[in-house]
């Protein structure tokens, strides 16, 4: 009896209810990636704001 | 138990850090466009301007020689501003392996300083990246291809979840990828525009200095024309120009 097919990146698998993949290294649980990067602003940019439309001062 | 409706799949919603840097790279192009007009309006006063100024004033050859050369510097000092400035606003490629450039040193300083802001969770190198996409769109075609062959519904429902989650992952990681582009992108043309503005100042002196000869050239100290007097019976009267303590023709 020959050993099981080793798994290539990206297989799925069942287990029981949740789903996993395969990673190239190790099997994980398949999640969302969290989409919270916030990477610095090159523009410097507000929204468009004019810098000069709120004045520090009045008159 | 019903699960909620997966969202769809149809056309992303435009990345507003994607936009930001098309729009820097953008304005930094309008900046140098500025500089190559300033550069030429220059250009054109010193090749018509000059010679009208000073080409009557010009009376030897030494003259013509040292007002072509200040207007030869002059021109040679706005071909090089439109030269560099001509750089920035040329078309240029950018791949994730130009990270690996000694000119990008600045932008790999940035990222290691938040490299999941620009790699996302689970990668940290260009290379990973590459691989973490090919990992997600692998996942999301495998789990498409079992959702195709499952009759058992409440498996099916599982896996349509999942195929979502798959689409969305695959997505955020190509939305990092074209970012990450766009930031060589812009940094190479950053690069350039700050190359640009040195070069426009120190150019912008070799224009001035051509500028000062040429309009200095006709100034030089002329050498004084020899009078020769001819003498005849009666003293002749003195040139007008000249003024003589004493008759050269009084013996």
């Amino acid at each position: 009896m020959g050993s099981p097919p080793q798994p290539e990146e990206g297989d799925i698998r069942f287990n029981g209810n949740d789903v996993e993949l395969f990673n190239g290294t190790a099997w994980v649980p398949h999640e969302e990636l969290p989409d919270d990067q916030t990477p610095p602003d090159m523009r410097g940019d507000d929204d468009g704001d004019d810098p000069d439309a709120h004045l520090p001062f009045t008159g | 138990m019903s699960t909620p409706a997966e969202p769809q799949p149809g056309a992303p919603d435009p990345d507003p850090v994607l936009a930001d840097l098309r729009a820097s790279v953008t304005d930094m192009r309008a900046t140098a466009r500025w500089m190559t007009a300033a550069a030429a309006a220059v250009g054109a006063l010193v090749l018509a301007g000059g010679p009208l100024v000073v080409v009557k004033d010009l009376d030897d050859a030494g003259d013509v020689v040292t007002a072509a050369g200040g207007m030869l510097l002059a021109v040679v000092g706005v071909v090089w501003v439109v030269w560099r400035t001509g750089d920035v606003l040329a078309p240029r490629t950018a791949t994730l392996d130009d990270l690996g450039s000694p000119e990008l040193d600045g932008l790999r300083a940035l990222i290691d300083r938040s490299p999941a802001d620009f790699y996302g969770p689970t990668a940290s190198t260009p290379a990973g990246l590459r691989r973490e996409r090919r990992l997600r769109l692998t996942v999301a075609a495998r789990l498409e291809a079992l959702l195709a062959r499952e009759d058992d519904p409440a498996r099916a429902r599982i896996l349509t979840h999942e195929a979502a989650v798959a689409r969305r992952n695959a997505l955020l990681i190509q939305r990092l990828q074209h970012r990450l582009l766009a930031w060589v992108h812009a940094w190479h043309v950053r690069r350039s525009l700050r190359r640009a503005r040195r070069d426009t100042l120190l150019a912008s002196l070799l224009v001035l200095a051509g500028a000062v000869l040429y309009v200095t050239a006709p100034l030089d100290a002329k050498a004084e024309p020899t009078v020769v007097y001819v003498c005849g019976a009666a003293p002749a009267a003195p040139p007008k120009a000249v003024h003589l303590k004493e008759d050269p023709c009084v013996r």
